[in-house]
């Protein structure tokens, strides 16, 4: 037993050591775990755990038909988060005033800031293609024998009244991004 | 006059409190043409940043206190792209490398920034901007602490790019350690268990590629590995339990030349699974973890030195 001991504490020293050795990986470690998602730092929480459910999102014509998400120079993902962090705005804002919004017109709301912001890449001629610009959220869930359903609602639908249009750079070229 | 002229910090000191893998100089003047080629070739088009004028809805990182959309402006981007490809050519060479290294974070930092803004935070770039950020600071700390603080402009000093290699490989050990220990703590330690569930994230994943271009999506061997993962849950832990374990094991890289290689080609073969399993591709990271860990060109020149070594001793 008071060899085992020895031994661990032995190890304990020699990892300590090298801890000391390593400061810019310590370093690393701390500040990445301290400052979280602030660029360059990251404490990488990407696929950090996985549940039954999850969801993604997508654009989607006056008709109700897919748009191609590249065109906004956007990939799903991006969006996706972006959708979530409007939606987590609106959320913190109603809290803040005592509004009595519901969750779908919450939902709503931060769609709409998101699509607003995606039209103003369309052309005046694209604009007039598509009609509209919707926002689809669709979820999707694994039941007990592990059979994936999805469900898909529109969260929002936006006309392009009042919203101008920044045309793209001249360089625009594909995403380098993974998606 | 004499206290004046002491360096503030023991040269010695900086140096030896990193374990010693000293680094040739044709090794690191390799591995700075391949990550400086690496950045250039990778950084942000202008149409993937904010448009012009688009409100920052949420700024991250310095942009909370600090204005950066001026680089939005095509003119502001092309200073940026012109400071980049100066920087990216005075790196390679390895003269002024504090003030290369630090224009090349700087160029990464505002674009990530600002990419970063939207709402949505990429991991794209942060690796190779936390690269910079090392080399960067361990530069000047090596500048300051030099006998001969002149030396790092005028010459291409081995020993301080030995030096920055050591601490690239620390910030690589250290992210990726993080990664993992970030999974640990999210799941409750049950990451592994919870992996059975990964049909589902597969399953998102490819309905993003679709609606991102509207093209079919052709998954190839990881559309078959998925069929069995979602009937076997037992795979779906057996296919991903040894990323986690390559990411939580990175930090042996920083013991030995032969745990460098190992780790690196171990971390490449973990992000090529990755992509044929999940469709998620990072491959800067793949080849910054063979420029900087596999480092093919120091086996190359040892595998001949061992040869001829060999021939040497062989009798005639």
């Amino acid at each position: 037993m008071h060899l085992l001991v020895q031994r661990g504490a032995r190890l304990v020293n020699r990892g300590v050591g090298w801890l000391r050795a390593w400061p810019w990986f310590v370093a690393s470690v701390v500040f990445g775990f301290l400052i979280r998602e602030n660029f360059p730092f990251s404490h990488w929480p990407m696929y950090s755990n996985f549940a039954r459910e999850s969801g993604y999102v997508y654009l989607v014509n006056s008709n109700g038909e897919p748009l191609a998400i590249a065109t906004f120079f956007e990939t799903a993902p991006r969006l996706r988060r972006q959708f979530e962090r409007e939606w987590k705005a609106e959320l913190k804002r109603k809290s803040q005033s005592q509004e009595s919004r519901s969750r779908s017109e919450i939902e709503q709301d931060a769609a709409t800031h998101l699509l607003k912001r995606l039209a103003r890449r369309l052309s005046p001629e694209e604009r007039a293609a598509v009609g509209g610009l919707g926002l689809v959220s669709a979820r999707l869930k694994m039941d007990e024998n592990r059979d994936i359903t999805v469900s898909e609602r529109t969260v929002a639908m936006i006309g392009f009244e009042g919203i101008p249009f920044t045309p793209p750079p001249q360089d625009s070229a594909e995403l380098k991004e993974p998606l | 006059m004499i206290a004046s002229k002491t360096p503030l910090v023991n040269p010695r000191t900086l140096t030896d409190i990193v374990p010693r893998i000293d680094f040739a100089w044709w090794e690191t003047a390799l591995m700075r043409t391949g990550f400086a080629i690496l950045l250039f070739a990778r950084f942000p088009e202008l149409a993937s940043l904010p448009s012009p004028g688009a409100e920052l809805r949420f700024p991250n990182g310095l942009a909370k206190w600090i204005d950066m959309s001026w680089a939005l402006d095509p003119l502001g981007y092309s200073i940026i792209n012109v400071l980049l490809s100066a920087a990216a050519a005075l790196y390679i060479t390895g003269f002024a490398f504090p003030v290369s290294a630090t224009v090349l974070f700087f160029c990464y930092l505002v674009a990530g920034t600002l990419q970063n803004s939207l709402g949505s935070i990429s991991h794209y770039y942060q690796v190779m901007t936390l690269m910079l950020l090392g080399q960067s600071m361990a530069a000047w700390l090596w500048v300051a602490s030099a006998q001969n603080r002149l030396e790092a402009w005028t010459r291409s000093p081995a020993a301080l790019h030995s030096f920055t290699t050591r601490v690239t490989l620390q910030v690589l050990a250290g992210n990726y350690v993080l990664c993992a220990l970030t999974k640990l703590i999210a799941s409750k330690g049950a990451w592994i268990w919870n992996s059975q569930y990964m049909p589902v994230q597969y399953a998102k994943i490819q309905a993003q590629q679709f609606y991102t271009t509207l093209e079919p999506v052709d998954m190839g061997l990881g559309g078959a590995l998925n069929e069995l993962c979602t009937q076997y849950p037992w795979l779906c832990m057996l296919v991903y339990a040894p990323g986690l374990i390559v990411e939580l094991l990175t930090f042996l890289m920083l013991l030995s030349r032969t745990w460098l290689l190992v780790i690196g080609l171990a971390v490449i073969a973990m992000h090529m699974l990755v992509d044929i399993t999940m469709g998620l591709s990072f491959p800067q990271h793949q080849w910054i973890f063979f420029l900087y860990a596999v480092n093919l060109p120091f086996w190359i020149v040892e595998g001949i030195r061992y040869l001829q070594l060999g021939l040497r001793r062989s009798p005639a």
